[in-house]
Parts: structure tokens; C-alpha cells; sequence
């Protein structure tokens, strides 16, 4: 049996997300050091804001400003920070209630080590001296001394929601928070960077390998009879299987074609160029290559074409083992056009 | 209502990417199933299927897992991006509505990632959590504390359930074991694996047909919880709650029960959830810690809760499954051996 492939594989994409409404707010503040939560009619704070109460749906009433102090509500400690966790030293995750707030916030708590933290302790916001509106203007949340702790002696619990800020109505809070910034204009930008191990599959596998040598595998269904290539586990048509390995030759005939004129992402020829379906001589249906050493409006359906292979390094278990397909020389295109049915996937 | 029941069930793990496909790895799996419901291809009118692209890595390559489906000639076939257990789910929904008479609910996963459970950090709010990068794990973590700060449970709760499912593992071991996100140990944590699970439903007369005892679809419910983790009781479960009491669960004697709980704490969680006075038999299979095919899993869970009834083993069994971060969506699924 064929030796499994596997390849290091990585994606790398950007989303920019524009943001509106309470969560631009709480953005915004934050690029002010500040922190707004909104009060719901019924009278509840939750921190992040939102625009529409999660319980009735109904809008909420206002935004109000909070303390940037509060309480660890729950907690776990990460020993080993990974490269895109915030802090480059042994931190906490934590659940932090602000003073005020009826819901808590996720954030992290930079205390030294893990016996420093403890639920129910007193944390305070350490902001960032450059702020961009992103919940990391905010570096860490860290212990507090019992004497630094001027919020907790301002507001004793009872008393919290009479010392709250005057509400502002959410209609004019852009003004009100000192955003003099459009409303969506705010972006947050997610990087998104995924490694993996890919491994194609047996069969994948097994076509691939052979491409290395100059050959191009295939499977017969043993139910239907039907040529496969690349080859599959068992067939898609009748669900038979396995498939009996057959190998094809290097050439066959064009069943589908464009001509490419547009740039695009990672792409490696010059335009224009021609990418076409090509039907190997006893296959079932057509695979996909690109054309050369031909005129695209020379190109048509019917087309003889034969494999044109790659050399010494390039001929490796990947597709480009096979550079292009070009024109058979042993054929004319007047004598196989009409010869060919249509595109034959099954 | 239409009665559906469940007449066939198989899956597989596989400890490690075994250099196999999606496709090779769940067509033995659907041919197995079908084989055990006593159902050709021709007869699957409905196709359900779920994975997640991102766990593979390379997008498009559910095109290439279809091979293992009865999908030809055409017929319906529902995609989703997700547990395995809501394309249960699915299938269950066409079958009420008369689409068809047979269906295969199937899920695959072959996590390629270094650190699969990374992946699913895609699931979290782009805008305040994201930014902070916190691993499922660690998320899972902060609801393991504030379920011991409940005063229910403690760490000691944790590993007896861990034992309990992992089975070769001492309770006084388990607790001198480090932490890896506290007060979460290695061993709480599932085992992501790869793997695949299909699940044959047939309607009433069709499923009547059939050799054996049908596990009968009693009642399907699923609800989900606010994306915001801090606005969460994180303790609780109120969409399980929620489901298991539109179920009649609150007070009943359940046979067999089968949890998806990838964190230890879960477990309790969730088996609070239910509100039932008893569980005879809770996750015989091991539930989830030991092999977790992520996005496959709450489908072996329902799969599970059904071969108990399939082979005589129970008369009221209960599968539960899940999916995002805390039990944050949740699926009951009550199965009996009477229609």
C-alpha cells in the first residue's frame, strides 16, 4: 500500500470588521481609558454594552460610565503563554464583575503567579499609554493593595447602584462619551493564522506518488465500471469499492475551457492563460490543468492534448509534476472534433 | 408527528490522522450502519451530513467526503458546518415533513492542527474575546471554577469522574497530576482524536420492518446560550434545562444515558441539567473525554443512547450533545423501545 502523504499546510487571512451601535461605544471609550456599560429598563448594567436587552429584546435604556475596578468572578491560569496570547509572562483568564456591573467581562489579570489569585479578588484596569479602541487598550487587570482600593471604599455594595454615573440615553451617547468619531467607522481587525499537518488520503496519495514518476493512477469501480482519476475510495456513483487500480496515459482530449484574463490571488502563470477540463484517453471523467504552448483562441473543445511533464526537482508528488498539457501533435483538431460527447462527468 | 426511529448505528476513532481521507475514513462507517439498519443506498432519501472544514484545513474538501454518501442519483443532501448531532437533528426534521422515509445522519473529523482545540477558537466574538486568544481549554476552565465556587462540587468531584471514563485511572493519581489550566488537570480534558459516526432513521412502518428493537424518537430538543460568557451563569445549563423539561425529564427513571461532556466538570453540569431522579447507566460507551472526534462526537453520543435500545439493553435511554465554548449549544434527544 501506498506510503500516506502529508504536507505543512498554513492559512493566513485578515477579516477588517466594522463595528456600530454599543459595541463601537465601548470601543471608543476604552481609547479614552474609559468604560461604559448599558443600563437595561430593568435597571440591570452589563458590561460589554449591548443595544438590545439578550432577555425582552427590548433596547436598552442608556450607557453609563463604570469604575475601571471590580471583582474576579472566576479565574484559570495559563503557565505557558502561546505567541498570540496577551501577555509574554504567566497570567490569569478571568471573569471580572466591575463595580457596578451586573455581568462580568473576559479579560486577563496579570498577578505574577498563580497564588496571588483568588475569586473574589479585587482587580484593577492597567491601560495601555497608546490606545487604539480594542479591548487589549486595556494591557491586564492587576491585584489590588486593600489601601489602593479607593473604589471599594467609595462604593460599599449597598450603595453601588446610587453612586452609578447619570445615565446618558443611548440616542445621544456618541456626543455624551466624547466620540467625536462617526458612528461604524471603528474597525477591528482579526488576523487569523491557522498551521496544520494535511494529509490527503490514500488514494490522494497514491495518484500523487505516481505523478513523481511520470505516471497518472486511476481507479475502475468494480460495481459500474467506471475510470476515476484521481482515483477515489470507492465510487461516488454506486458507492462500490475498492476501486481497482488502473493507470492511463498522458494524453486525451479538452471537454471544457476558459481563458483566463484576470489577476487573482496566488496565481503563478501570465495572463492570459487557459485552464481547461481534459478527458485522459479511457478515463470517466475529466480532470482539471492548464494549457500551453498554444494560442487561446486556438483552444477548442475536442482538442487532442498530451501531458507536458516537469523536470528533475519540479517532478514531485503535486500536481505541477505535470507543467501544462499542450496540443497532440499526432492529431489534427478537424479530425476528433464531434468525436467527443459531452463533458462526461458522471 | 410522524414516529421516527433510529435502526442503525456505527462509528469509529482513530487515535491519530492515520494518513486516511474524510472519505476512507467514513465510508466503511456508512456501509456498516446501513448494513445493521438492513437499508440499501437506493433507499437513504435524505442525507445529513456535518464536519468542520476548519478542523481539516483545506476548504473544499467536503466535496471529496461525499464519495462515502448514498448521494446518487440526486437526492436531498443537507451540509452543515457543525456537530454531527444537529445533522441528526436535521435528518429527524425532513423525516417529520415527509421528505422521505429513510435518512443517514453521518459526521466526520480529522483534526490536522497541531493543537486541534485551537481551531476552535474561530467560534469566539471577534470583537472582545478573540483579541485575547483564550483556547477552549482555558474557557472550559473558568466554568470548572465557578462551579466549584458554587460549592457543589470540587476538584476531587472532577477526577472521580474523570476515572470513571478514562477507566485505568486511580482518583489519588489523577489529583497529583499538574494543572494544566486550573483547576482543570490534563485527564479532564478530552482526548481529540479523529473519527467518524452514521446514524440510520427510518419512519414508523419502515422502521417497524426491521429486525430487532428500533430505538423510537421520543422527543428532540435543542436550545443555546448567550455568546457573551459573563453574562452566562456559567454553572448552569439553562438551555439543558430547558430542553429536558419540554422532554418530561424532571423526576424520571432513565436507563442509559450518554453525555457529551469534553470537560470532566461537565459532566455534572450537565447531569444536573437534566433534573432526572436517576441514571442507571451513565456514558457506558466512556463518553467523550476518552476519544473526542470534534463535531463528530454528540453524534456517537445519540448513536450510543440508541444501540442500548437497539440491542435490548434499555427501554428509555437519553443522549446529549454539544458544541461551542462552556456547553453553549446543547441538543437532548430521548429515545424509547415502544413507538
Amino acid at each position: 500500500m501506498t506510503e500516506a502523504l502529508r504536507a505543512a499546510h498554513r492559512i493566513s487571512f485578515s477579516y477588517r470588521r466594522s463595528v456600530g451601535g454599543a459595541l463601537e461605544r465601548f470601543l471608543s471609550g476604552l481609547a479614552r481609558a474609559e468604560i461604559w456599560g448599558s443600563l437595561t429598563k430593568g435597571g440591570r448594567v452589563l458590561v460589554p454594552p449591548v443595544d438590545w436587552e439578550p432577555e425582552t429584546g427590548e433596547a436598552t435604556a442608556a450607557l453609563v460610565r463604570l469604575e475601571d475596578t471590580g471583582v474576579v468572578r472566576a479565574w484559570t491560569w495559563v503557565d505557558a503563554p502561546g505567541a498570540r496570547q496577551p501577555l509574554d509572562r504567566a497570567f490569569a483568564y478571568a471573569l471580572i464583575q466591575l463595580d457596578g456591573a451586573d455581568s462580568a467581562l473576559l479579560h486577563v489579570v496579570d498577578a505574577g503567579d498563580e497564588s496571588a489569585m483568588m475569586t473574589g479578588m479585587r482587580v484593577q484596569a492597567q491601560w495601555r499609554p497608546e490606545r487604539s479602541g480594542s479591548i487589549l487598550d486595556i494591557r491586564a487587570f492587576v491585584p489590588m493593595a486593600p489601601g489602593e482600593d479607593v473604589a471599594a471604599q467609595r462604593l460599599p455594595a449597598a450603595e453601588v447602584s446610587s453612586a452609578r454615573p447619570v445615565p446618558i440615553p443611548n440616542g445621544s451617547a456618541r456626543g455624551a462619551a466624547g466620540s467625536d468619531r462617526p458612528s461604524g467607522l471603528l474597525e477591528v481587525v482579526s488576523d487569523v493564522d491557522l498551521e496544520y499537518a494535511y494529509e490527503p488520503g490514500l488514494s490522494a496519495s497514491r495518484f500523487f506518488r505516481a505523478l513523481a514518476e511520470r505516471r497518472i493512477a486511476a481507479g475502475r469501480c468494480p460495481g459500474c465500471g467506471g475510470v476515476y482519476v484521481p482515483p477515489h475510495p470507492q465510487c461516488p456513483a454506486c458507492g462500490s469499492g475498492p476501486m481497482a487500480e488502473v493507470e492511463l496515459a498522458d494524453h486525451g482530449v479538452v471537454t471544457a475551457y476558459t481563458v483566463v484574463h484576470l489577476p487573482f490571488h496566488g496565481m503563478t502563470s501570465e495572463l492570459p492563460f487557459v485552464s481547461a477540463r481534459i478527458r485522459l484517453d479511457g478515463a470517466d471523467v475529466p480532470i482539471a490543468h492548464l494549457l500551453g504552448e498554444v494560442r487561446p483562441e486556438e483552444v477548442h473543445v475536442g482538442q487532442r492534448v498530451e501531458a507536458v511533464w516537469a523536470d528533475g526537482e519540479d517532478l514531485r508528488p503535486t500536481w505541477e509534476a505535470i507543467r501544462y498539457f499542450r496540443p497532440a501533435g499526432s492529431f489534427t483538431a478537424a479530425s476528433t472534433r464531434g468525436a467527443v460527447g459531452p463533458a462526461c462527468d458522471r | 408527528m410522524r414516529s421516527v426511529a433510529v435502526i442503525g448505528f456505527a462509528a469509529a476513532v482513530a487515535p491519530h490522522p492515520d494518513g486516511r481521507s474524510d472519505a476512507e475514513l467514513l465510508a466503511p462507517v456508512v456501509d456498516q450502519a446501513l448494513m445493521a439498519a438492513g437499508v440499501a443506498r437506493e433507499e437513504v432519501g435524505v442525507v445529513a451530513s456535518a464536519s468542520s472544514e476548519f478542523l481539516g484545513g483545506v476548504v473544499g474538501t467536503v466535496m471529496a467526503a461525499f464519495d462515502a454518501l448514498p448521494c446518487w442519483p440526486p437526492r436531498t443532501h443537507v451540509h452543515l458546518e457543525g456537530e454531527g448531532a444537529l445533522a441528526f437533528f436535521e435528518a429527524w426534521v425532513r423525516l417529520q415533513a415527509g421528505e422521505a422515509d429513510v435518512a443517514l445522519a453521518c459526521a466526520f473529523s480529522r483534526p490536522l492542527a497541531p493543537e486541534p482545540r485551537s481551531i476552535l477558537s474561530l467560534q469566539l466574538d471577534p470583537y472582545l474575546v478573540a483579541p485575547l486568544a483564550p483556547d477552549p481549554r482555558s474557557l472550559a476552565a473558568l466554568q470548572a471554577r465557578a462551579l466549584i465556587e458554587t460549592g457543589r462540587y470540587e476538584e476531587i468531584d472532577f477526577a472521580r469522574v474523570t476515572s470513571l471514563r478514562r477507566r485505568n485511572v486511580e482518583i489519588d493519581a489523577l489529583l497529583a497530576q499538574p494543572y494544566v489550566a486550573s483547576p482543570l488537570r490534563a485527564l479532564d480534558c478530552s482526548s481529540v482524536c479523529s473519527g467518524a459516526a452514521a446514524v440510520v432513521l427510518a419512519e414508523g412502518d419502515r422502521a417497524k420492518a426491521v429486525e430487532g428493537n428500533p430505538a423510537w424518537i421520543r422527543g428532540i430538543e435543542h436550545g443555546v446560550e448567550s455568546a457573551a460568557l459573563g453574562r452566562r451563569d456559567l454553572a448552569r445549563a439553562p438551555s439543558i434545562e430547558a430542553a429536558a423539561a419540554t422532554l418530561g425529564l424532571p423526576g424520571s427513571i432513565i436507563d442509559v444515558a450518554e453525555v457529551h461532556a469534553p470537560f470532566s466538570h461537565q459532566e455534572l453540569i450537565i447531569t444536573d441539567a437534566l433534573g432526572v431522579k436517576e441514571i442507571e447507566s451513565l456514558n457506558p460507551s466512556g463518553g467523550a473525554l476518552p476519544a473526542d472526534p470534534l463535531m463528530a462526537t454528540g453524534l456517537i453520543r445519540i448513536g450510543e443512547a440508541a444501540r442500548a435500545i437497539l440491542e435490548g439493553d434499555a427501554r428509555l435511554a437519553l443522549a446529549h450533545a454539544t458544541n461551542g465554548p462552556c456547553l453553549q449549544h446543547n441538543v437532548l434527544c430521548l429515545l424509547e423501545a415502544e413507538p
